[in-house]
């Protein structure tokens, strides 16, 4: 049994433990709320973006659709791989939970023979995926000097890949990220980012209405001109979503470990108490039994 | 004379700036300024940088838009506004900037958005000379 100045440093340790681990979850609560503000406050533009693109980029419209951000540029042997995570850790799962969404994905490509390159976002998911890909990985975004997620950092990221694109680097593009739900439960999702997927499913509402529409200059220099910025969207409200994810993440990871170290506390401290009662009746005896002998 | 005013949307990716009824809207379209007041026909266009200015009961607010698209119909106007900037708040730093960050997709940008991307930074220049 250990003693009793052992136990003491044991739970004065765990004490200090249990007071960094629930200010970390008082930050992260503070922070979560910024960031799911910020996201909530992303989503109408996004809505519409989307909107808009599924009306010109539907199939009955007029433009003959053919920019290689709409309909890719025919191929899909190469892979750009889009990891975005965060830039600390303590956040429980999640950055394992895109890594392993990730690794699953690039694996399957590699199963099929496609080329895959990897961009990792934050540094967490670099350092995860570095030991089994780190042949493949092509580039790395730092966050670590990004207090709050702008527009126009989602617009260099994307910049970036759409300068790739145009070098015929890669043919599809996929970015990984955690969707928030709530602060208990966030899910890894993968977006295909280019070619620009439409979803043809509220298609038919707005047939009728965007007959009518006139278009200025046409419709395919206006698709020229969104493409690009429904891609930064995208790559935009993923990190949001990641940001507010991360912190949700946090928040509990950091709820449990402040729960746990209470239980240790508690844990400890009856064993403190046993081993001092162990003692003083050990003494006790010993006085009793040196009384007796007397 | 609720019939004369229209419901308008200025949305950034940031934020919904402005949302409620307004008398009028002038709109800096690439082919050209336009006014819009209630019940205009439906129109989408593309916008060139420029100012935007919302008119509601006699007050007026100017903004300045780097640039985004707008869809008018009949019973609302939404305009996706990649930035907006205050038009008090616009500087030559700002759009020294964005003519910077123009002239750098320019370089790698594919053939059809080469010539987008061109207006556009015409008419960056313009305002930035008229500063």
């Amino acid at each position: 049994m250990p003693n009793l100045k052992d136990l003491k440093i044991r739970i004065e340790s765990v004490k200090s433990t249990r007071k960094i681990t629930k200010a970390m979850q008082m930050v992260a609560a503070a922070k979560l709320r910024k960031a799911q503000e910020a996201a909530e406050e992303a989503r109408p533009y996004a809505n519409r973006m989307t909107k808009v693109l599924n009306k010109l980029a539907g199939p009955s419209s007029h433009s003959s659709a053919d920019s290689p951000l709409l309909i890719g540029n025919g191929k899909s042997e190469k892979y750009l791989v889009i990891v975005a995570t965060s830039e600390r850790g303590l956040c429980g799962a999640f950055n394992s939970s895109i890594v392993r969404l990730a690794k699953s994905h690039i694996t399957d490509l590699l199963a099929r023979g496609k080329g895959v390159e990897i961009l990792t976002i934050g540094k967490k998911g670099r350092e995860q995926l570095k030991r089994e890909f780190g042949d493949s990985m092509i580039d790395h975004v730092d966050l670590s000097t990004i207090k709050k997620m702008t527009y126009e950092e989602a617009a260099l990221i994307s910049e970036n890949i759409l300068e790739k694109f145009a070098k015929k680097e890669f043919d599809v593009a996929i970015v990984f990220y955690n969707q928030f739900e709530s602060v208990i439960s966030q899910v890894p999702k993968a977006q295909q980012l280019i070619p620009v997927e439409g979803n043809t499913e509220d298609y038919t509402n707005d047939m009728a209405e965007e007959l009518s529409y006139v278009y200025e200059p046409d419709e395919q220099e206006i698709i020229e001109d969104l493409l690009p910025k429904a891609i930064t969207t995208k790559i935009f409200t993923a990190l949001l979503e990641n940001g507010a994810s991360e912190q949700g993440a946090r928040m509990s990871a950091m709820d449990n470990a402040t729960r746990n170290a209470g239980e240790m506390i508690d844990k400890l401290t009856i064993q403190f108490n046993r081993s001092r009662q162990a003692a003083i009746t050990n003494e006790l005896i010993e006085i009793i039994s040196g009384a007796e002998a007397l | 004379m609720a019939e004369d005013r229209f419901n308008f949307e200025l949305v950034t990716p940031e934020k919904v700036l402005i949302s409620g009824e307004i008398d009028s809207v002038c709109i800096p379209g690439v082919e050209g300024d336009m006014t819009i007041f209630a019940n205009h026909s439906a129109l989408a266009t593309a916008i060139r940088p420029g100012y935007l200015e919302v008119k509601d009961s006699g007050k007026s607010e100017i903004y300045f838009l780097a640039g985004g698209f707008v869809e008018i119909s009949q019973k609302e106007v939404i305009l996706l506004a990649e930035k907006a900037t205050l038009g008090s708040e616009v500087s030559v730093e700002i759009i020294a900037e964005l003519i910077e960050k123009t002239e750098r997709s320019l370089k790698h940008a594919l053939d059809l958005q080469k010539c987008v991307l061109s207006k556009k930074l015409n008419d960056l220049t313009s305002i930035k000379d008229q500063l």
